[in-house]
C-alpha cells in the first residue's frame, strides 16, 4: 500500500465554476473528496438590515436583488408576506398575472440553470446559450410589462404596478408556440448524452430521509423523490384552480435533478396555458383599489404582529418572515433562501466523490450567491 | 485626456511610421480585449447575457472569457464588491499582464449602489484599482455594456505606443491589498471606507490617463462631491448621520465644510 | 400534503442509462448541427421561432425598447413656458430606496418663504436602483423614466447629475412614452399651471430655457405667498 496524505484545496472564491463568489475547502485524498467546507459571505449585502430601515414598499426592489434571476418570484413572495401582515385582498385578475409571471421565471430559471449546470460539466457555453435565448425571450416579455429586464419591481402590494399592455398577449402567444420545440430540442441535445450520463448518474445522491432532515426544497427534493411543491401544498395565490402536475425522482442524483427541472418546465407551460385561456375572463383590476395610489403603498403601516409568506420559487420555498411593531418599516425582516438551505447537504452529497464532482453537484443545487449571503 | 507628450509628438513629426504601427497596433490590441470570467453579482448574469448569442461580444473580439487573470487583459467588475471579497479583487487585478484595463459593471461596483449604507459594502472598486470606464445602471442593460467596451475601444485607440508605462523601463507595480481592521478594511491601518462616513473619492486614474498619480496607491483622501444642499434636507435623509459614530459625524461636516471639489 | 385533486405525481422517466458509445451524442450533435445551417438561412426575429440567427448587431441595429422601459430618472419642464413641473416636495426623495435623490426648495427672494420651485436638484446615478418608485410617487409628474442607457463614462464624478443635466422637455418624455404620459398629461399641465402662479422671477425655469422664455414678475402676489 502506498502511503497516501490529506490535502486541503481550496475553490473560489473566483473560480469560474462555484457560480459567483463562493469558496470551499476540500479535504481530499487523491482525487476523492472525504471533506467539504463551504465558506460563505462574500456576497452579504446586509439585505435584511437595510430592509429593517426601509419602509415596505422600499424593500420591493431590494428583493429584485436577492435572487437575481428571479425577480419576479422573489417579489411575489415578499407581496404575499406583506399582504398577509396588512390583511390586502388581492383581485383574481392580478393573481393570475402573478402565477403567469413566476411561471414564466420558473422556465426561464431551470433553462439557465440547466445550461450551467452543464457549463460545469464542461459543455462550454453551448446548451447555455440555448437556455439563455429562451431567457432573452422571456426578459423581452417582462421588459415589456414591468419596464426591466431584471430587476422587475413588479409587484405591489395588492396587485402590480400596471396591467399588462395590449401588446404582451400577443407576444407570449408567440412565445408559447415555440417553447415546446424548445423543450423537446433541449432534451434531445442532452438527455441521452453520454458525457451528461457518465458524468450525473448516481453523483450527489441525497437521499430521501437526509433531504428532508436538512429540509431541502424544491427540484432539489422533489428530485430526491418527495412530492413537495409549496404551490400544492400550500395553495397560494391562483394554484388550487390550476392543473399541473408535480414530477419527482427515483433515485436522487445530478441526472434526475436535470430531469426533474426538464419536467418542471413543461408543468410551467401547462400552466401558461390555463393562464392565458382564463386571463381575459378573470375580474377585478390589476390592483386592490384600496391600494391602488403610491401614497397608500409607501405610507402601509400594518398592524403589530408578524406573517410568513412563501412562494415556491424556481429554487424552492421562499419565505419572508415580517414582524411589524406597527410603524412603516419592519420590526425584524427575514429571508428563508432556498439556495442557502439547499446548499447545507453538499458535503453530504460530494463525500466519496471526485474533485471534479464537486463542481457538478454545486451546479446541480442551483444556487444564486445573492440569495445565499443576503 | 493625457498631458501633451512633446517627444511623441516630435518622434510623430518626424515620420509616419511610428504612428502607423500605432495605429495598426491598437487596432490589433483593441480588437481582441479578453474579460475575466469573473462575476460577483447579478450584473453578471447580464454579462454572460452578453457574451451568448443575442448580443455576440464576439463581434468585438472579446468573447474569450479566461478563467485565469494571467490571460486576461480586462477586469469586468460585475457586481458588489463587499469588504470581504475586496481584496481577492485587487489580488486578482494584481496578477493580470499589463496592460490591463478594468470595466466597472453596474452601480454596485461602482459606487456601492443600492447597498452603499451597508457595512459590508466597499462604496466603489475604484478606491482600490484604478477604472477605466464606468457604466452606471442597475444592472445595465448587456447592449450598455458593448456600448462600455466600445468606450474602452475607443480609449486604447488613444494610447500612444511610446508613452505606455509598461514597454518603458518602469516596474509594474502592485496595488495595495486592503487588510480587515476592526472597522473594516485598512491599508496601512487607514481606513479605506469608514462605515458611515460620506464616500470618498478615487485617487486612481485608469491607465489611458496616464499611470496612477503615483507608485503606490495613495490613500483616498480626496472627497467624492456629495450633493447636501440644505441643513434641512439633511437630517430628514435617513442617509444622513442617524446612528453613526459622533467622530464620523464631525468628521463628515468638516469635509463638507472645507471640500469644494469642481463639478463635473 | 393538500388533498386538492387537480394533478398528480409522478416520476421522472429516467430513460437507458446506459447507451451504446456515441448515440445520445450523435442525436445531441445533430440538434446543434441543424441551428449551425439554420444560421446561414434564417433570421430568429419573432419568438415563435427557435432557431435561425438571434444576434442583434448593436450598434448599427437596436432592439425596440418597451414603452415602460426604465433606465434612470430625469426632471421634466414644459416645453413652451420653460416651466418645471417640480415643486420640491421631496416625495420623490424620501420614498427612494437607496436615497439618491437630492433636492433643495426654491425660497422666495422678496419674503425668504418656500416656494413650489426646485432651486437644486442632484441625482446619484452612480448608485440609482432603477425601480421607478420616485417617478410612481411623483404627485406632479416631474420626475420620469428615461431610457437612455449608453452612459459609460470614465469619470466617475460626471455620474452625479444636476438639475441643467436632468432636465427634459415634455415633448421629449411624450416621445419616449405616448401612453403613460397621455393618463396623466391634463392633470400634470393643470397642476403645473396653478404652481407657476406663485414663482417670482426666474423662479422654476428651467436653466436651459433661461432668456428664451418671458420670466414671471419679481414679485408674486401677495395673496398666493403661503408656503407649500
Amino acid at each position: 500500500m502506498l502511503k497516501t496524505q490529506e490535502l486541503q484545496l481550496n475553490i473560489g472564491p473566483q473560480h469560474p465554476s462555484t457560480h459567483g463568489v463562493f469558496r470551499l475547502i476540500a479535504t481530499i485524498d487523491g482525487e476523492t473528496v472525504i471533506d467539504l467546507k463551504p465558506v460563505f459571505g462574500y456576497l452579504h449585502r446586509n439585505h435584511e438590515q437595510i430592509a429593517e430601515v426601509s419602509t415596505y414598499i422600499q424593500i420591493m426592489p431590494f428583493t429584485d436583488r436577492l435572487d437575481y434571476f428571479n425577480s419576479m418570484a422573489n417579489n411575489f413572495g415578499y407581496a404575499l408576506a406583506v399582504e398577509k401582515l396588512a390583511g390586502i385582498e388581492v383581485p383574481q385578475r392580478a393573481n393570475y398575472i402573478r402565477v403567469l409571471m413566476a411561471e414564466l421565471t420558473r422556465i426561464l430559471n431551470h433553462a439557465a440553470a440547466i445550461g450551467f449546470m452543464l457549463n460545469d460539466m464542461g459543455a462550454w457555453q453551448t446548451p447555455l446559450a440555448f437556455g439563455m435565448r429562451e431567457r432573452e425571450k422571456i426578459l423581452d416579455l417582462f421588459e415589456m410589462a414591468s419596464g426591466a429586464r431584471m430587476m422587475c419591481n413588479y409587484f405591489r402590494f395588492g396587485g402590480i404596478w400596471r396591467d399588462l399592455p395590449p401588446e404582451f398577449l400577443p407576444q407570449l402567444q408567440g412565445l408559447m408556440q415555440g417553447l415546446p420545440t424548445f423543450f423537446d430540442e433541449f432534451e434531445r441535445l442532452l438527455k441521452q448524452n453520454e458525457i451528461l450520463l457518465g458524468r450525473s448518474v448516481d453523483v450527489g445522491i441525497l437521499p430521501k430521509e437526509v433531504a428532508a432532515s436538512y429540509s431541502v426544497t424544491g427540484p432539489m427534493l422533489r428530485a430526491s423523490g418527495i412530492a413537495y411543491d409549496l404551490r400544492r401544498a400550500d395553495g397560494y395565490s391562483v394554484y388550487p384552480e390550476l392543473d399541473f402536475d408535480i414530477p419527482v425522482g427515483a433515485v436522487g442524483d445530478v441526472y434526475d435533478r436535470f430531469l426533474v427541472r426538464l419536467a418542471e418546465m413543461r408543468e410551467s407551460y401547462r400552466i401558461l396555458q390555463q393562464v392565458i385561456e382564463r386571463l381575459p375572463e378573470t375580474t377585478g383590476g390589476h390592483i386592490n383599489p384600496a391600494m391602488a395610489s403610491m401614497n397608500k403603498q409607501k405610507s402601509l403601516r400594518p398592524p403589530p404582529g408578524d406573517a410568513y409568506g412563501r412562494v415556491e420559487s424556481p429554487k424552492g420555498e421562499l419565505g419572508f418572515y415580517l414582524v411589524s411593531d406597527g410603524s412603516d418599516t419592519p420590526y425584524r425582516y427575514k429571508v428563508r433562501a432556498p439556495s442557502f438551505i439547499n446548499l447545507t447537504p453538499l458535503g453530504d452529497m460530494c463525500r466519496g466523490h471526485t474533485v471534479a464532482d464537486v463542481v457538478v453537484i454545486l451546479g446541480s443545487i442551483d444556487i444564486v450567491m445573492g440569495e445565499v449571503d443576503r | 485626456m493625457t498631458p501633451l507628450d512633446v517627444d511623441q509628438l516630435e518622434l510623430e513629426k518626424q515620420g509616419i511610421l511610428l504612428s502607423t504601427v500605432n495605429r495598426f497596433y491598437n487596432w490589433g490590441r483593441r480588437s481582441s480585449i479578453w474579460p475575466m470570467a469573473f462575476g460577483l453579482a447579478c450584473c453578471a448574469i447580464e454579462m454572460m447575457a452578453t457574451g451568448l448569442s443575442r448580443y455576440d461580444l464576439a463581434r468585438f473580439g472579446a468573447e474569450m472569457f479566461r478563467a485565469s487573470p494571467r490571460q486576461a487583459d480586462l477586469m469586468i467588475v460585475a457586481g458588489t464588491v463587499t469588504k470581504k471579497m475586496a481584496p481577492q479583487v485587487v489580488r486578482l487585478y494584481n496578477q493580470m499582464p499589463e496592460p490591463r484595463y478594468v470595466i466597472s459593471m453596474g452601480n454596485c461596483a461602482t459606487s456601492g449602489g443600492p447597498f452603499r449604507d451597508g457595512y459590508n459594502v466597499l462604496r466603489g472598486i475604484d478606491l482600490l484599482v484604478p477604472v477605466d470606464v464606468y457604466i452606471p445602471g442597475c444592472p445595465p442593460r448587456p447592449e450598455a455594456l458593448l456600448h462600455a467596451l466600445m468606450t474602452l475601444q475607443a480609449q486604447i485607440d488613444a494610447q500612444k505606443l511610446g508613452r505606455m508605462r509598461w514597454y518603458g523601463k518602469a516596474e509594474a507595480h502592485d496595488y495595495a491589498v486592503p487588510t480587515f481592521g476592526a472597522q473594516g478594511l485598512e491599508i496601512d491601518g487607514q481606513l479605506i471606507d469608514p462605515v458611515g462616513g460620506l464616500p470618498l473619492l478615487s485617487p486612481l486614474k485608469g491607465p489611458n490617463q496616464g499611470a496612477a498619480r503615483t507608485g503606490l496607491i495613495e490613500h483616498p483622501q480626496e472627497l467624492r462631491r456629495f450633493p447636501i444642499m440644505d441643513e434641512s434636507v439633511m437630517l430628514e435623509s435617513p442617509t444622513q448621520a442617524a446612528g453613526i459614530a459622533p467622530e464620523i459625524a464631525a468628521n463628515d461636516l468638516k469635509r463638507r465644510n472645507d471640500a469644494e471639489v469642481p463639478r463635473g | 400534503m393538500s388533498t386538492e385533486n387537480r394533478g398528480k405525481t409522478y416520476t421522472v422517466e429516467r430513460g437507458a442509462t446506459k447507451l451504446r458509445a456515441g448515440q445520445g451524442l450523435g442525436t445531441g450533435l445533430g440538434v446543434v448541427i441543424k441551428h449551425f445551417a439554420d444560421a446561414f438561412t434564417k433570421k430568429l426575429d419573432s419568438p415563435e421561432k427557435t432557431s435561425g440567427v438571434f444576434t442583434v448587431q448593436y450598434p448599427e441595429e437596436r432592439l425596440p425598447l418597451a414603452e415602460a422601459y426604465r433606465n434612470f430618472p430625469i426632471l421634466l419642464y414644459d416645453d413652451a413656458s420653460g416651466q418645471e413641473l417640480c415643486t420640491s416636495c421631496f416625495q420623490c426623495q424620501r420614498i427612494c430606496p437607496p436615497q439618491v435623490i437630492h433636492m433643495a426648495q426654491a425660497k422666495d427672494p422678496a419674503t425668504g418663504k418656500a416656494i413650489p420651485a426646485v432651486s437644486a436638484f442632484v441625482i446619484e446615478y452612480d448608485a440609482c436602483m432603477s425601480c421607478g418608485l420616485c417617478a410612481e410617487v411623483c404627485p406632479f409628474d416631474a420626475i420620469k423614466m428615461d431610457q437612455e442607457f449608453e452612459l459609460s463614462t470614465d469619470y466617475h464624478s460626471g455620474l452625479t447629475v444636476d438639475k441643467t443635466d436632468l432636465n427634459r422637455p415634455i415633448s421629449f418624455y411624450e416621445k419616449l412614452a405616448p401612453t403613460f404620459w397621455g393618463e396623466v398629461k391634463d392633470g400634470a399641465l393643470k397642476k403645473l399651471q396653478a404652481n407657476i402662479k406663485r414663482r417670482p422671477g426666474e423662479l422654476g425655469i428651467a436653466p436651459q430655457m433661461l432668456g428664451k422664455v418671458p420670466t414671471n414678475p419679481e414679485t408674486a402676489p401677495l395673496e398666493l405667498r403661503t408656503t407649500t
